[in-house]
């Protein structure tokens, strides 16, 4: 074995251009996968955790048939039973009470459909960074009436700035239209268009009053420390409260658990692509080493080498070429990936458009170790694959014939 | 006992369409420590004899006996085993290793059958010594001439002491000098280490060296000669 370990090391240097040629394209490669695996991995992340941070939670609870039918009536009847409960859940991070109504939000320029969230501040600052996303004003602003927390977009199409007054027009929990004016105290941009066109925000106790009840909740956002557990939490709740609607972040946003799920899984696909790529450029190469060295080959088969030995000898030169290229190139990709960790990539210039697909404009990318080792692993794998051909057509030769080539 | 045997030795090419007869009825014994030239015209059967009491090519016809072996019918890996350890190579153009040094090719062989470390350094050292490479042990192939190449060929034959050396046109492309010192180194280690060698060969240098000179023609045994001493 060593003397086939130092055989095949030693051709691997044999065509020196050729071997730096194809370890620089494995090199390259498998960089930039890493790369976009780090880029696509911290998109998801952010946007899960963008939409977690900023509405979503890790479970709400609503009454029956809330979700489906969006009745400013059906307010949480098991309000009493929730707390305790709520208060027992080991992985619980926090929990905010919202109330919730939707209506329609006028200026005197533009007036739109919108969904009206009656927010007490103290309560989501236990599981909501939303506050982070105001680029102007003060959020929920204590010192004036009727506070409203728009977003930029929506501001820019009211025509309103900090201090301008709105119209929100909804139905109360009897059935009857009620308006009511509100001052805008602050602005906000998420990354998400839709949630920015769609949301607005209120003081909890303001929107309670004209709806006619101190009591009236339409959501509990509950936040957990751990959010792979949210599912298995929520049927625990689902039973306990009969006459609620217990839901997690997989049922609430199936398009998120898509992502979550099956970004890791996309994310590979693309890697196997480079990979299969560089296996014909491997392929290519191997099969020229061997055609160049069919004299060699014959001459080795000749004196006795028997053929699993020469195929080993094919295979391992291929798998020196292919681990070399690939640990370098997941050396530059880490490299690179880490140099963007903190500082995050930053596609301001595509900022609207990313946007509209709720994606954030500064991109922070995520490598894992387990992504690290199965690239590595795959790099392998795919480096034994492609030297397959080559190898058989090694041990295909005749000896007496190729060693008189 | 002769070390090989060849009986009724055919090689036909195309035999159900229009044959080709590369080797007829061939009945030959080498025996141990001879040092023998297979002669003949171009297409007389010399590399496809040598290639049958080589174990790289088959027989039609008739049997290659090495020891009382008939070579011809071992499995394929079982006869690559039989070439690895009992018969040495020395190819027409040398057919070194480019990227091993003239000591790692020699070793080679012998760490092929997993011979001890010490053993194969020692042996191989030795057999370049012998061929008057001791100061090149070192070097690559590309740093060596044609003729010092050769010579590292004959020593990477000789160095696992197989049973024979057979020799396809070893001389063929070294000039004079270099070949009457191959020729000279071959002759002593034929007699030093009783190796039995077989060569084809075209050069009349060789064949007035051989001490028996099989001549073929179209496949057929034209004469065996023998010479005195």
């Amino acid at each position: 074995m060593k003397t086939l370990l130092l055989l095949s090391w030693k051709n691997v240097w044999r065509n020196r251009t050729r071997s730096f040629a194809l370890m620089l394209a494995i090199t390259l490669g498998i960089a930039a996968g890493l790369i976009m695996f780090g880029l696509m991995a911290g998109m998801i992340l952010q946007r899960f955790e963008g939409l977690v941070q900023n509405q979503l939670a890790h479970i709400q609870i609503h009454e029956n048939n809330y979700l489906s039918e969006q009745e400013n009536s059906l307010i949480i009847q098991d309000l009493y039973q929730i707390k305790p409960i709520l208060d027992t859940i080991s992985s619980l991070e926090g929990y905010a009470f919202r109330t919730i109504s939707n209506g329609m939000i006028a200026s005197g320029y533009y007036s739109s459909g919108i969904k009206i969230m009656g927010l007490d501040k103290k309560e989501e600052a236990s599981i909501s960074r939303f506050p982070e996303n105001i680029t102007d004003g003060t959020y929920l602003n204590d010192s004036i009436r009727n506070p409203i927390v728009i977003s930029q977009r929506l501001a820019k199409k009211l025509r309103v700035q900090i201090g301008g007054r709105l119209v929100l027009t909804f139905q109360d929990l009897d059935g009857n239209i009620t308006s009511s004016a509100f001052r805008v105290s602050s602005l906000y941009r998420t990354s998400n268009a839709n949630f920015d066109d769609a949301n607005v925000m209120v003081k909890r106790d303001d929107l309670q009053q004209l709806l006619g009840n101190n009591e009236a909740f339409h959501q509990v956002a509950i936040l957990l420390t751990d959010h792979t557990k949210a599912a298995e939490v929520a049927m625990a709740l689902d039973l306990k409260l009969p006459n609620s609607e217990v839901r997690s972040w997989e049922s609430l946003s199936p398009e998120l658990r898509i992502l979550v799920e099956q970004g890791g899984f996309i994310m590979y696909v693309f890697m196997i692509i480079i990979l299969l790529g560089l296996a014909f450029g491997i392929l290519n190469t191997m099969l020229m080493a061997v055609f160049e060295r069919i004299q060699e080959l014959g001459m080795l088969m000749s004196l006795g080498m028997q053929k699993a030995k020469i195929a080993s000898m094919i295979i391992l030169e291929t798998i020196f070429i292919a681990i070399i290229g690939g640990v370098v190139g997941i050396g530059l990709g880490i490299l690179i990936t880490k140099s963007f960790e903190t500082k995050g990539l930053d596609l301001s210039g595509f900022a609207d458009a990313l946007a509209e697909f709720g994606y954030e404009a500064i991109i922070y990318p995520e490598l894992g170790t387990e992504d690290i080792v199965i690239t590595l692993l795959l790099v392998f794998a795919t480096s034994i694959l492609s030297a397959i051909i080559p190898a058989l057509r090694a041990v295909q030769l005749n000896p007496a014939e190729a060693v008189r080539k | 006992m002769p070390i090989i045997q060849t009986k009724k030795l055919y090689k036909i090419y195309n035999e159900d369409t229009i044959p080709v007869y590369a080797l007829k009825d061939l009945n030959l014994d080498f025996e141990v420590g001879e040092f023998t030239t297979i002669v003949g015209p171009s297409g007389s059967g010399k590399t496809t004899l040598l290639n049958m009491i080589g174990g790289l090519d088959v027989p039609t016809r008739g049997s290659v006996l090495v020891d009382g072996t008939d070579i011809s019918t071992l499995k394929k890996n079982q006869v690559i085993n039989f070439r690895l350890h009992h018969i040495g190579f020395v190819f027409q153009s040398y057919n070194l290793i480019p990227v091993l040094t003239a000591l790692e090719n020699v070793s080679l062989i012998m760490e092929l059958q997993n011979r001890e470390k010490k053993e194969i350094r020692e042996r191989a050292i030795h057999v370049l010594e012998e061929v008057g490479l001791a100061d090149k042990l070192n070097s690559r192939p590309s740093e060596l001439s044609g003729g010092q190449q050769q010579r590292v060929a004959v020593a990477r034959a000789l160095a696992s002491r197989p049973k024979y050396v057979l020799a396809d046109e070893p001389t063929a492309n070294l000039d004079s000098k270099s070949a009457m010192n191959l020729l000279d180194i071959m002759a002593r280690l034929n007699k030093d280490e009783s190796m039995t060698f077989i060569f084809s060969t075209h050069d009349q240098r060789v064949i007035e060296r051989a001490r028996r000179v099989v001549t073929l023609v179209d496949g057929a045994l034209y004469e065996d000669l023998k010479k005195e001493g």
